[in-house]
């Protein structure tokens, strides 16, 4: 008997997941996919906001904790977090003559920010136009792989005793009283407490315990830019009327430097739809490019993922006696993925005695220095030139995930380029690409 | 001295002809040297149609020392080696070659869509990359993967390079000029840039400027570059 079972290993059930390892309990992950954050989150946009509007919402709460615990996490994981800072411009009078209001806002809620001249947002970020009137500068935005980032929070709680298992979708659960017990195609697992992390399948998941709710998926279209660089920050414009269900996207930047603009916000029907229409294309192009001197040349990839939207927050509660909905898990939710964890953990503590685990055990983390590189390199060797990823770090995310996408997400091998996505194939070739049955057949 | 970063066609072609001018050398790459005309040794096709030019490779290989390294920055050269970093304090020829642009689409994104030069890859490897394929753009590349591919598969060819892609676990359907193509997988060719993931400043020559799958172009690049820099 499992003491906890959470279904679901994006970024939401991924840090419970980390947290409760901390803790003397029995916890079971249950993913569907081959590994984790393969759905809404590989999709995001991988930014860690500073705030969410309005400032009353347990999503504004949760996204100004999860923002300031966003440091000690990636030490203690061990991913990749730069704090690149949001530039957001005043692209007309009447925006630009709200900044002193918009910084005093932003300051009784505890966000740094600070005014920007024309002269000074220039310097900053010198392709964006000439026709904007100044901007306000907020430091504490950052960018992440999201991916990796709860891929790490995996391997932390792996190491520290959690049970995952892939490939398994929850299809029945059961209410025994004292305890629940999932049915899936990998067999029955049994667990005193449930907390429901499955996204955009939260309501199907709530529905088999006899919970009803309703999650919309909102479908965000992204565009990858090639030209790194083309901005140093987080750029968005000043909206003159804020928009209550979006932000309304931005030009971006991935963890990786390179320009990310998008997302939008589509209602669509399916849970499945992901589809991205050359319209949502133009528009992101047309929306953002006038806030630029010139528009990035080259795209590298147009992708688009799915909120789950129910209603204007986030859903955590517990409707039942011990199962738990960490639902409607939109944006912010990976800035607030460390905050919703605590904020479970206190939920959990009502069930058990929490004991702290006397030493916990650290992830070791892969160095990307010159040195460490060469020394690696009498036995191992460079795969992806772009990202500078070796074959011991693919073969060694291959050993825990039988999974190219999630190779790919990882370690972000292969991502920028043609020149290396047939030789990761082949590394991979015996452990995967013959497994034909797998939906990883190959990459696009 | 001179640094050839890349000892592909390009690279070992200007290396020779360097050593014969009495010009020092040194070539690095961090693969082993034959660059993408080793990859189309392995596929009979490919073979023939590149046989001349890989001939002259073969040949140059037997006369130029390569080094294994990772240039990471130029002016000065920095290399990553296995014995440690080396800097080394002379001009950069950067011979890398060209990778074929991402072949993004819109619709879906399942497994199934290649470049060009990934379903290139894979074939001279050895994998079967699918059963219908619908070969989209235009280059002569194309026709002869068409050629190689016919062997085994179903190919069918469109010109447009805006396609939808329609499918989940694989690639199901293509929609390209609205006509609706049925296939397993998509090769997307939308052209070829210069492969300098570390933006390394220095001369480009070869395939780095032609950027394309026409070696006779890139062989004249390498002799324009030995015959203006190094006129005897």
């Amino acid at each position: 008997m499992n003491d906890i079972a959470i279904i679901g290993a994006g970024v939401t059930g991924s840090f419970i997941a980390k947290e409760l390892s901390k803790y003397d309990l029995k916890v079971l992950v249950l993913e569907r996919k081959l590994a984790p954050g393969l759905e809404q989150t590989k999709a995001c946009s991988g930014i860690i906001h500073p705030f969410q509007l309005p400032f009353k919402l347990l999503r504004s709460r949760l996204c100004l904790e999860g923002n300031r615990m966003m440091d000690a996490e990636a030490e203690e994981l061990g991913f990749q977090f730069k704090r690149v800072g949001l530039i957001t411009v005043a692209k007309n009078p009447i925006t630009f003559l709200a900044i002193p209001l918009i910084i005093l806002y932003l300051r009784m809620h505890g966000v740094r920010a600070e005014a920007l001249s024309k002269k000074k947002l220039l310097e900053m970020e010198p392709n964006i136009s000439e026709k904007v009137y100044g901007g306000v500068f907020i430091p504490s935005a950052g960018v992440v792989n999201p991916v990796e980032m709860t891929a790490k929070a995996c391997m932390f709680a792996k190491l520290n005793g959690v049970e995952f298992v892939y490939g398994c979708e929850v299809v029945g659960i059961e209410n025994r009283g004292d305890h629940f017990v999932l049915k899936t195609k990998k067999g029955d697992f049994k667990a005193k407490v449930v907390i429901n992390c499955a996204g955009i399948y939260a309501d199907e998941i709530a529905k088999m315990v006899g919970y009803e709710m309703k999650i919309i998926p909102g479908k965000g279209t992204h565009i990858v830019f090639a030209d790194r660089g083309f901005t140093n920050h987080l750029v968005v414009a000043i909206p003159l009327k804020p928009n209550k269900r979006t932000k309304g996207g931005g030009a971006l930047i991935g963890f990786d430097g390179k320009p990310l603009w998008g997302p939008n916000l589509v209602d669509v029907e399916s849970k499945e739809d992901t589809s991205v229409k050359r319209e949502e294309i133009e528009g992101i192009i047309a929306k953002f490019s006038p806030l630029f001197r010139k528009t990035p040349k080259e795209i590298i990839a147009v992708y688009a993922g799915l909120r789950s939207i129910a209603g204007s927050d986030f859903v955590i509660n517990e409707p039942i006696e011990r199962f738990i909905n960490v639902a409607g898990i939109q944006s912010p939710g990976l800035t607030a993925a460390p905050a919703i964890a605590k904020m479970v953990l206190e939920m959990v503590s009502r069930h058990f005695e929490l004991r702290r685990k006397q030493s916990l055990v650290r992830p070791v983390r892969a160095s990307k220095n010159e040195e460490s590189i060469c020394s690696s390199l009498s036995e191992d060797e460079i795969v992806c030139l772009c990202n500078m990823v070796t074959k011991k770090q693919i073969l060694e995310v291959a050993e825990q995930f039988k999974s190219f996408d999630a190779v790919k997400q990882i370690t972000w091998a292969g991502m920028d380029c043609e020149k290396c996505k047939a030789d990761i194939m082949k590394l991979l070739g015996d452990r995967i690409l013959k497994d034909r049955e797998e939906e990883e057949i190959a990459w696009s | 001295m001179v640094v050839i970063v890349g000892a592909g066609y390009s690279g070992l072609l200007c290396a020779k002809r360097l050593k014969e001018r009495g010009v020092k050398v040194r070539v690095f790459d961090f693969r082993e040297p034959g660059g993408e005309l080793l990859v189309f040794t392995k596929i009979p096709e490919f073979r023939e149609h590149y046989g001349k030019f890989i001939d002259e490779m073969n040949s140059a290989i037997s006369e130029v020392e390569v080094e294994r390294g990772c240039v990471v920055s130029a002016n000065p050269v920095k290399v990553l080696t296995p014995m440690g970093i080396e800097i080394i304090n002379d001009s950069a020829v950067i011979a890398a070659g060209a990778v074929d642009c991402n072949p993004w689409t819109y619709g879906k994104r399942p497994p199934g869509v290649f470049s060009p030069e990934t379903a290139i890859k894979l074939i001279a490897y050895g994998y079967s990359i699918g059963r219908r394929i619908l070969l989209a753009g235009e280059d002569k590349v194309l026709d002869l993967l068409e050629t190689v591919l016919s062997r085994k598969c179903e190919v069918e060819r469109t010109k447009s390079t805006e396609v939808y892609v329609e499918g989940d676990k694989r690639v199901q359907s293509v929609e390209a000029d609205g006509e609706e193509f049925k296939c397993d997988t998509l090769i997307l060719f939308r052209g070829r840039k210069t492969f300098n993931p570390k933006n390394l400043q220095g001369e480009l020559i070869g395939n780095a400027i032609v950027k394309g799958y026409d070696y006779s172009s890139v062989k004249k690049s390498v002799e324009d570059y030995i015959n203006l820099k190094y006129s005897r």
